[in-house]
């Protein structure tokens, strides 16, 4: 008799496993309509990894959550500020032991349009791809996946949110995969596209003298005075072409000289040595210090650059030269630069940080 | 078992005419040459002056893709399509499925974009297409950049520093080009036509050394124009 009482509830245990411990919670995730795209376009949506609410949900908690660090020190949002358009204002980001990394964390505004490889170097491919790695890296979370999952399993509310976001009926179901495909739906929510310089396309308001010389000078669009040539690299609706160049920042003269080789880094190539990709300038003025290495402090520093041309490294792009702007055009291209500044997405109660 | 037959018989004979139908596959394959060489970008080439210079990017859309047979009617191929030599010394291959088996005479397409395309923009289109890349769009000209070529050039002081481009755009640079081929399409094969673009022609003309600068103002346009004239000019067809 006590055998059989105890074969039911091994049988009950058993039976409850298998149903899952999260199976209460409802699964009936909502598409999620993105808004603020109608000059940049579509963007590409990978087919397995829809926008939901409940996706993005999930994603925003994770990106602002000390828990994917070792220490439960530091979270995404410690080096991508959404105030500074999600950069640190640092010209290198230090990780949670204080090691300085080499490279200056990048904007995250609009990623969901970055296609053409994500990282200054192209090293990673999409957004799914890239929100493995910083939890590992020893330099930024240094914590490893195992412990995380572990930690998620844990927690009051995480499961739930795996639940409703991807479906899972158990917590063992919980998979740094789908923790990566919540924070990459996060990041394509973050949509900037109405800036000063979108009002005035779409007959809103115009620009003032100021940014007029600098748009004339960015664009090429006026032949009496020297060409800017930042539209080719730069061009509109991103304000990046998404491609790779050698701007001569880098006091290169043999492609040994490079302290940062980029793309080549992913290549091999001679001819992608020093090759960066080119960032978005949207919101440019929130994103100080300039450049992969953030040797520049200002926007007037970095058009002083572009007008002496930078240094002649082995691969140097042919538009980056001595321009030799006038001091109008200098004051000119900042002043159209701060006009593409749009910090919209901040009204967006899934962008802000939920934990405040 | 004569129904089994009956099966098997008609199964054949539709397969057989299925062959009738004659279309084969086929690769053409674009080569980037300098001269009689395999073009390799930054290597330093001699303009006919000695000047030293090296190419360092080649690209360019061609709309309107057709074959023309021997009897003079119409293989339409493709709407558009970007060759972008890149840093492939095999050549860039564009692959067409069932094209009729048939003897051509030649290959024709504009290289640009024709006016209705040109009309839109990069937003306009999902990030996969080619046409999604702002990087080939010029507001300043209300225009997609049809083609790219780029490197750099000696400026006297004994160095390959300085940068040139070449970059044509606009719907009065359309232009078109025909490429004898005199080949034929075999049906059921995987064919192969291999075009050679000579891009040492771009830099000479009338005998004379092409100047190496920044060309890419739409104020310039007699200038982009006969550099386009010549890329139309650069295409030959050669045997595998
Ligand atoms: C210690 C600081 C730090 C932390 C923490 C951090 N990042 Fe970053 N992030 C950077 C830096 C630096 C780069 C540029 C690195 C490079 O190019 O090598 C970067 C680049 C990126 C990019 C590429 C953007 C582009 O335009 O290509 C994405 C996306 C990104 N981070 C997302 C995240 C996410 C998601 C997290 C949390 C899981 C995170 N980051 C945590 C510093 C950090
Ligand atoms: C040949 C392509 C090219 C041209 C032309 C060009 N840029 Fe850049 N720009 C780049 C690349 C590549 C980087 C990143 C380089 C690095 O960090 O190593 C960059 C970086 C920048 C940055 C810093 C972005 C950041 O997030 O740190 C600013 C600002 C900028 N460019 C403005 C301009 C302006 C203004 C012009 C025209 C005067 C211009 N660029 C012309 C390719 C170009």
């Amino acid at each position: 008799m006590k055998k059989g009482l105890y074969f039911i509830v091994i049988l009950f245990v058993a039976f409850s496993c298998r149903e899952g411990d999260l199976v209460d919670t409802e699964y009936n995730p909502t598409p999620y309509i993105v808004e603020g795209t109608e000059y940049l376009g579509p963007f590409p949506v990978p087919p397995d990894n829809q926008l939901t609410h409940e996706g993005i949900k999930l994603g925003q908690h994770l990106f602002y959550d000390p828990i994917l660090s070792a220490n439960n020190s530091m979270s995404c949002a410690s080096c991508h500020l959404p105030e500074k358009a999600f950069t640190d204002g640092n010209a290198v980001s230090v990780g949670i032991d204080g090691i300085a990394g080499i490279r200056s964390a990048m904007s995250l505004v609009n990623a969901a349009y970055f296609t053409k490889g994500l990282f200054w170097d192209g090293r990673s491919d999409n957004l799914e791809e890239q929100a493995l790695l910083p939890v590992e890296d020893e330099i930024e979370l240094h914590h490893n996946w195992g412990d995380v999952i572990e930690e998620f399993k844990e927690h009051p509310t995480y499961p739930q949110m795996f639940r409703e976001a991807f479906g899972i009926e158990d917590k063992e179901e919980i998979r740094k995969e789908l923790a990566a495909k919540a924070l990459a739906q996060f990041q394509r929510i973050i949509i900037s596209g109405n800036s000063k310089f979108d009002r005035v396309n779409n007959g809103i308001g115009a620009f003032n003298e100021e940014q007029f010389v600098g748009l004339e000078t960015f664009f090429d669009v006026n032949p009496l005075i020297a060409d800017g040539e930042c539209g080719h690299c730069h061009n509109d609706p991103l304000f990046t072409t998404n491609q790779y160049f050698d701007n001569g920042i880098q006091d290169a003269k043999t492609l040994t000289e490079y302290t940062d080789i980029g793309l080549a880094n992913v290549t091999n190539r001679n001819l992608d040595y020093g090759k960066m990709r080119a960032p978005t300038l949207r919101n440019i003025e929130l994103t100080a210090p300039y450049m992969h290495d953030g040797r520049f402090q200002t926007l007037e520093e970095v058009v002083e650059h572009y007008s002496k041309g930078g240094h002649a490294t082995p691969n140097r792009d042919p538009l980056i030269r001595e321009l030799g702007f006038s001091e109008e055009q200098k004051t000119g291209l900042v002043a159209f630069m701060k006009a593409l500044t749009d910090t919209s997405y901040l009204d967006n109660p899934y962008v802000r940080n939920p934990f405040k | 078992m004569s129904k089994l037959l009956f099966i098997l018989l008609t199964s054949v004979l539709f397969f057989s005419s299925c062959n009738n139908a004659k279309t084969g596959d086929l690769n053409i394959v674009f080569q980037a040459n300098y001269g009689d060489e395999v073009l390799e970008f930054g290597k330093t080439y001699n303009q006919l002056d000695g000047t030293a210079f090296t190419i360092l990017r080649s690209d360019f859309f061609m709309s309107d893709v057709r074959m023309i047979k021997d009897d003079g009617t119409e293989e339409f191929l493709s709407d558009l399509e970007q060759i972008d030599f890149d840093s492939s010394t095999g050549g860039i291959k564009v692959s067409f499925e069932d094209v009729d088996a048939a003897n051509y005479e030649s290959i024709q397409f504009s290289i640009g974009l024709l006016p209705d395309v040109n009309a839109t923009q990069p937003s306009d289109y999902d990030a996969a297409s080619s046409l999604a890349n702002a990087g080939y769009y010029w507001s300043a000209w209300d225009s997609y950049i049809f083609t790219k070529t780029e490197g750099r050039v000696d400026d006297g002081t004994g160095s390959i520093t300085t940068g040139w481009i070449f970059h044509t755009g606009k719907d009065e640079l359309l232009t078109d080009v025909i490429i004898n081929v005199d080949r034929s399409v075999k049906g059921d094969e995987l064919n192969e036509f291999r075009i050679v673009m000579d891009h040492k022609g771009l830099f000479e003309e009338n005998g004379e050394a092409v100047e190496l600068g920044i060309n890419h103002d739409p104020s310039n346009i007699g200038k982009l124009a006969s550099f386009i004239d010549r890329i139309a000019d650069s295409f030959t067809a050669v045997s595998k």
